[in-house]
C-alpha cells in the first residue's frame, strides 16, 4: 500500500495538450475513481502513473519515491486493462503467476500464491484453461487475480468493466468493491460510467479536457457540483438546465426564465446583479409532476420512458428538454401539458458565462447541505 | 424441404468440382514433371503425348544422383535458402516490430524507400549489383547470394511481419512491462511466442523465393561447385541435346524439400496468413 501524489502533471502529444497541470493527492488505501468523457485524459493520466506514458512535466510520487524516471516494472504497481490483456499462449495459472515468474520466485511459492488467489476469486477450476476458453467475466476475474498475486503497492484499473454486459458489470462491480475492502489497497480506477464512479469510489476525480474539474466524495460531487460540466456529467439521467436571468423586485432578487416565469428568491446567493445570466440546474428527481396547474412551470410531454421501477418523462420547456424522474407511474401521455413543481431548495445555480457554481452565504450553504444530507439519509 | 436439401447438395458438388478443376490446372505441370522423370529416354519422343508412359524407370533419378553435380547444387540451394530465410526473418521481425511499435524520425521516409525497392524490375539492377559484388569477392560465393537474396526479400518480409505485430494488442506487452518485464523481456516472453505463425509464414515465403531464384544466381555464379539447383538445371541442356529425363528428375527432387518445409509450417502458415485479416 502507498499514497500517490501527482504534482502539476502535464502531458503533450505533439501539439495537443492532453493533461493540464493535474494535482491530486491520493491517500494509501483510498479508492479513487477518475471519471470523464472520452478523450478527457483519464486513461493517459492512469498510464502516466503506470509509467506507460512519459509525462511532459510535473512529478509523480508513489509513497515517498519520485517515479518519473522509473520503468513501469520498477513502480510496484499492477494494472487491469480494459481488454484484460491476458497472454493467450499461457494457461490461467501461468497468466496469474507471470509477474512472480519474471521475478524468479521459486515455482512452489508461485503455485501457492496463485492457488490462494484463485480460491478467493473462484478460479480454481479454471487454472489449466487458456484465456480463449473463458467467458468475459472469468477473463476479467483472471486479470484481477493476476494483479492481486503480485501484491503491489497500487492497483490501477483502466475501464475494466466496459466490455461486460450490464448484469455482469453490476456483479463485478460488487466484487471489486469487496476486493478493496478485503485488501485495503490503494486503487485508481478509470471509467466513463458515472454509476461505477459513484458506487465504487471513496473519492471521485472529474476530468474534462485534461483539467481536473472537481475532486471529492461521490455524494459531495453529486450534491454540490462545482461547475456546469460536473453538474451535467455526474448523474443519470443528467441534470436539467434552464436559462434564466437575475431580476429584482422589492429589494429581493429572483430568477426569471426567458418567457418571464419567476422561479426563486435568491437571498442566499452572493455576488448577484440584475441582468446576470444564470443557468439554473435541477436534478430529474427533484421535479414533481402535479395534477393541478399550480406548479412552477408548464411544459409539454415529449416522451415517456417507463423502466418498471420508475418512469423518465421528457418534457419541452422554452425550447429545452427537461427530464423528470418519477418513482410513481404518472400516466403522462405525449403532447400532454403538465405542471411541474421544482424543489427550490435543490436548485443548482451556475453563472452562465463562467460556468461556475454561484457561491452561497456560508451559513445558508451549511443549512442546505445539512438538509440534503438528512434528505438522502 | 427436399428441394432445399437438393439445392445445397448441388451447391456443394459444384463447389468441390470447381476446386478440383483448379487443382488439376495448378498441379498438372508438376504431374508432367514427374511423368517425364519416370519415362525412359527412348519413349520420350516415340510414344507421343500419353498421360502415363508404357514403361517406367528410375534411371533418370539414378543418373542425377550418380553422374551429375546435382547433390552439390542441391546442398548449395539448401544452404543459401535456409540462411536467407533465417536472416531475412530475423531482420524483418526486428524491423517490423520497430515500425509497428515505435515512433521515430524518418519512419515514413524509410517505409517509402522500402516500397520503392519493390518497384524496379530486377533486370535493371543486375549490372550495378555485379559491379558492387565483384570487387568485394562476393561473386562465385554462396555468401554473396545470401546477401543479395536477403536484401531483396527484406522489404516485403518487413511489411509482412509488421502486419503480424499490428495484430497483437499493445496491451499485452504493456501488461507484461507493468508486471515486471523490461521491453525486451516482454518481447521474447509474450510477443515472440504470439508471432511464431507470422515468422513461419515469412520463413516459408522467403525460403521458396530463394529456393527458386535464378536470375541473380545465373549472373553471380559461374563456378558449378557453388551453383544453386535452378542454375544447375541448365547443365542438363548441352549444345546438342537436352536431357529432359534427368532435368525433370532433378526438378522432382528439388520439389521435395520445399514440400517437406511446407508440411511442417502449413499449420502456422494458414494461421499466420489469416491472423492479420480477421480480428479474433
Amino acid at each position: 500500500m502507498a499514497s500517490i501524489k501527482l504534482n502539476n502533471i502535464c502531458k503533450h502529444f505533439d501539439q495537443v495538450e492532453v493533461l493540464k497541470s493535474v494535482n491530486i493527492d491520493i491517500q494509501h488505501g483510498e479508492f479513487v475513481v477518475l471519471v470523464g468523457p472520452s478523450g478527457c485524459g483519464k486513461s493517459t493520466l492512469l498510464r502516466s502513473i503506470a509509467g506507460l506514458e512519459q509525462i511532459t512535466s510535473g512529478d509523480i510520487y508513489i509513497g515517498d519515491t519520485r517515479v518519473n524516471e522509473l520503468a513501469p516494472k520498477d513502480r510496484d504497481i499492477s494494472m487491469v486493462f480494459q481488454s484484460y490483456a491476458l497472454y493467450p499462449h499461457m494457461s490461467v495459472e501461468r497468466n496469474m503467476g507471470f509477474s512472480l515468474e519474471v521475478q524468479k520466485v521459486p515455482k512452489a511459492q508461485i503455485k501457492k500464491a496463485v492457488k490462494e488467489v484463485a480460491e478467493s476469486l473462484g478460479l480454481t477450476e479454471l487454472l489449466d484453461r487458456k484465456p480463449k476458453a473463458l467467458s468475459g467475466g472469468q477473463r476479467q476475474r483472471v486479470a484481477m487475480g493476476r494483479a492481486i498475486v503480485r501484491d503491489p503497492k497500487v492497483f490501477l484499473f483502466d475501464e475494466p468493466l466496459s466490455n461486460l454486459d450490464a448484469q455482469l458489470r453490476v456483479h463485478m462491480r460488487l466484487e471489486i468493491k469487496a476486493l478493496h475492502q478485503r485488501l485495503q489497497s490503494t486503487i485508481i480506477y478509470v471509467t466513463h460510467d458515472q454509476v461505477e464512479a459513484m458506487t465504487l469510489a471513496d473519492r471521485i476525480v472529474v476530468l474534462n479536457g485534461g483539467i481536473v474539474q472537481q475532486v471529492g466524495p461521490p455524494l459531495e460531487i453529486y450534491d454540490t457540483p462545482t461547475n456546469l460540466f460536473v453538474a451535467g456529467f455526474m448523474g443519470s439521467p443528467s441534470m436539467n438546465f434552464i436559462k434564466t436571468t437575475v431580476a429584482e423586485a422589492g429589494g429581493e432578487f429572483y430568477l426569471e426564465t426567458q418567457t418571464g416565469v419567476k422561479l426563486a428568491l435568491l437571498h442566499q446567493y452572493q455576488d448577484l446583479a440584475v441582468g446576470m445570466r444564470i443557468c439554473c440546474g435541477i436534478r430529474p428527481e427533484h421535479i414533481l409532476i402535479l395534477n393541478s396547474t399550480s406548479g412552477h412551470l408548464q411544459a409539454r410531454v415529449k416522451a415517456v420512458e417507463p423502466t418498471g421501477i420508475s418512469e423518465q418523462i421528457y418534457c419541452s420547456f422554452e425550447g429545452a428538454d427537461l427530464c423528470i424522474y418519477s418513482m410513481q407511474r404518472t400516466d403522462c401521455k405525449e403532447n400532454q401539458s403538465v405542471s411541474l413543481q421544482l424543489d427550490l431548495q435543490r436548485l443548482h445555480l451556475f453563472c452562465a458565462d463562467s460556468g461556475q457554481r454561484l457561491q452561497q452565504w456560508p451559513s445558508i450553504a451549511e443549512n442546505v447541505s445539512l438538509g440534503q444530507a438528512s434528505a438522502s439519509s | 424441404m427436399s428441394i432445399i436439401v437438393f439445392t445445397n447438395f448441388l451447391k456443394s458438388v459444384a463447389h468441390r468440382f470447381a476446386i478440383l478443376l483448379y487443382l488439376v490446372f495448378a498441379l498438372f505441370p508438376l504431374y508432367w514433371l514427374l511423368k517425364i522423370a519416370v519415362t525412359p529416354d527412348k519413349l520420350l519422343y516415340s510414344e507421343g503425348v500419353k498421360l502415363w508412359p508404357s514403361e517406367f524407370t528410375w534411371v533418370n533419378f539414378e543418373l542425377v544422383f550418380t553422374q551429375s553435380e546435382f547433390p552439390t547444387f542441391f546442398m548449395n540451394s539448401a544452404i543459401v535458402s535456409s540462411a536467407t530465410a533465417l536472416l531475412t526473418t530475423l531482420i524483418a521481425a526486428a524491423a517490423g516490430y520497430a515500425f509497428c511499435r515505435f515512433k521515430f524520425r524518418g519512419k515514413l521516409i524509410i517505409t517509402g524507400l522500402l516500397l520503392v525497392t519493390q518497384m524496379f524490375p530486377l533486370v535493371m539492377v543486375l549490372a550495378p549489383i555485379y559491379k558492387i559484388m565483384a570487387p568485394l569477392g562476393l561473386t562465385n560465393s554462396l555468401l554473396g547470394l545470401v546477401i543479395i537474396y536477403t536484401a531483396f526479400n527484406v522489404p516485403f518480409a518487413v511489411f509482412l511481419m509488421q502486419s503480424f505485430f499490428d495484430g497483437i494488442p499493445r496491451d499485452l506487452e504493456e501488461s507484461a512491462m507493468v508486471e515486471g518485464c523490461s521491453r525486451f523481456q516482454a518481447l521474447y516472453k509474450v510477443i515472440i511466442p504470439l508471432t511464431l505463425p507470422g515468422m513461419a509464414a515469412t520463413l516459408g515465403f522467403v525460403f521458396t523465393a530463394a529456393w527458386s531464384e535464378m536470375l541473380f544466381a545465373l549472373m553471380l555464379i559461374s563456378d558449378s561447385s557453388v551453383s544453386t539447383f535452378p542454375v544447375g538445371l541448365l547443365n542438363f541442356v548441352s549444345k546438342f541435346a537436352v536431357q529432359w529425363g534427368q532435368m525433370m528428375a532433378a526438378g522432382v527432387l528439388a520439389l521435395i524439400p520445399a514440400c517437406i518445409f511446407f508440411v511442417f509450417i502449413q499449420r502456422y502458415l494458414v494461421q499466420g496468413l489469416t491472423a492479420g485479416a480477421v480480428k479474433g
